[in-house]
C-alpha cells in the first residue's frame, strides 16, 4: 500500500514529501515577466537590482506561488485544489540558483464537507531556506 | 516619521471601488504561468478529462489569482491605489514579506474579475537591517462577473528608507 506522491493513497501525516527543484535560469526569470506580468525592475534588471541592494535579479511573489501550485498537485494529485496559501519571503531567490520544494503533511481534518489538509513547504536555494510556506488542500 | 498620523490611520479599511481586471480570465495567460514553472496538471486545459473530475472542468491555476490584477505595461492604466495619500516619509523602497491567498472558488476561462483594494494595517515605525519603515497590510478581493467572491490575497510589504549601505553586498 503505497502513500508515495503521486499516487493515489491518503497522505499520512507527518509524512515528508519528494522534492521537487526548478532550475532558476535568466530565462525563467524572463518567463517569470510573461507569466505574472511583473515589470518591477528587481525582476528583470541586473543592474538596478544591484543598485538598489539585491545580490542580482531574483524572483517575484506570483513565482513562489505558481511553484507551490504545481507542487500541491503533484504530490496531492491534479484535482486536489489550494484552499489557503500563505507564502512568508525570508530570503532571495536568485538566478543562477536551483529552487527546491520539500514538504511534510500535517493534520488531515474534515470542515464543511471538505477533506482538508495541511501542509507545510519550505523553498530553498544553494544559499539556504529562503521562503516558508503553508498550505490547506482540499483532496478530492 | 515617527508613529502614524491620524490622516495614515484614517486609509486603514477604506476600500477603492470595484476595479476590472484588464483580462477576462483566460487560458493564454494561464499557459505562460504554467510555462513558467512547469505545470504538467492536464486539469487546466484538457476540458475532456477535467469534466470527469469532481471541478467539473478546466479552469486558470488558483495560485494566479494576483496575476489577473497586473496591468499592462502599455498603455498605461489609471487606477485608484490604496496606496495614494500614505506618504510614508522617506519610504522609497518596498519589499514582499509575506502573502495570504484564500480561493473560494475556480476561476473559470471567461469570467470577467473586479477586484476591490483596502489597507488592513499599517505598523508603527520598525527598524530591520534593511532600514527603517513600515510593515503594510493590503488585502485584494477578487469577485467575479455574478458577484460572487473567487479569492481573496492579503499582501504585507515592507516600506522603508534603505539604510546606508557600506558597500555593495
Amino acid at each position: 500500500m503505497s502513500t508515495a506522491p503521486g499516487t493515489s493513497g491518503p497522505p499520512v501525516t507527518g509524512m515528508e514529501l519528494a522534492e521537487i527543484s526548478l532550475d532558476l535560469s535568466l530565462r525563467r526569470a524572463i518567463q517569470a515577466v510573461a507569466g505574472t506580468r511583473d515589470y518591477y525592475p528587481f525582476h528583470h534588471d541586473e543592474q538596478f537590482a544591484k543598485d538598489n541592494g539585491a545580490e542580482g535579479i531574483f524572483f517575484n511573489t506570483m513565482f513562489l506561488q505558481g511553484f507551490v501550485g504545481r507542487a500541491v498537485n503533484e504530490w496531492f494529485g491534479n484535482d486536489a485544489f489550494p484552499r489557503r496559501l500563505e507564502v512568508a519571503m525570508r530570503g532571495s531567490n536568485y538566478v543562477g540558483r536551483t529552487m527546491t520544494a520539500g514538504g511534510t503533511v500535517g493534520e488531515t481534518r474534515s470542515e464543511d464537507g471538505r477533506t482538508l489538509v495541511d501542509v507545510a513547504i519550505t523553498l530553498g536555494t544553494e544559499d539556504g531556506p529562503t521562503t516558508e510556506v503553508k498550505v490547506t488542500v482540499q483532496l478530492p | 516619521m515617527p508613529a502614524l498620523t491620524d490622516r495614515q490611520k484614517a486609509l486603514i479599511g477604506k476600500a477603492t471601488a470595484p476595479q476590472p481586471a484588464p483580462e477576462a480570465v483566460n487560458p493564454a495567460m494561464a499557459r505562460h504561468w504554467c510555462e513558467m514553472v512547469e505545470d504538467a496538471n492536464p486539469i487546466y486545459f484538457d476540458e475532456s478529462y477535467a469534466a470527469t473530475t469532481w471541478l467539473q472542468g478546466t479552469f486558470a491555476p488558483p495560485a494566479m489569482l494576483f496575476t489577473w490584477k497586473m496591468t499592462p505595461p502599455w498603455p498605461v492604466v489609471e487606477r485608484e491605489s490604496v496606496m495614494e495619500g500614505l506618504e510614508l516619509e522617506g519610504c522609497t523602497a518596498t519589499l514582499a514579506v509575506n502573502a495570504v491567498q484564500e480561493y473560494e472558488q475556480p476561476l473559470r476561462y471567461g469570467d470577467e474579475l473586479t477586484v476591490t483594494s483596502e489597507i488592513s494595517s499599517i505598523s508603527d515605525e520598525k527598524t530591520t537591517r534593511l532600514g527603517t519603515g513600515h510593515f503594510v497590510t493590503t488585502k485584494d478581493t477578487f469577485r467575479n462577473q455574478h458577484g460572487e467572491v473567487a479569492g481573496t490575497h492579503s499582501f504585507t510589504l515592507f516600506m522603508y528608507a534603505p539604510a546606508q549601505q557600506e558597500s555593495a553586498s
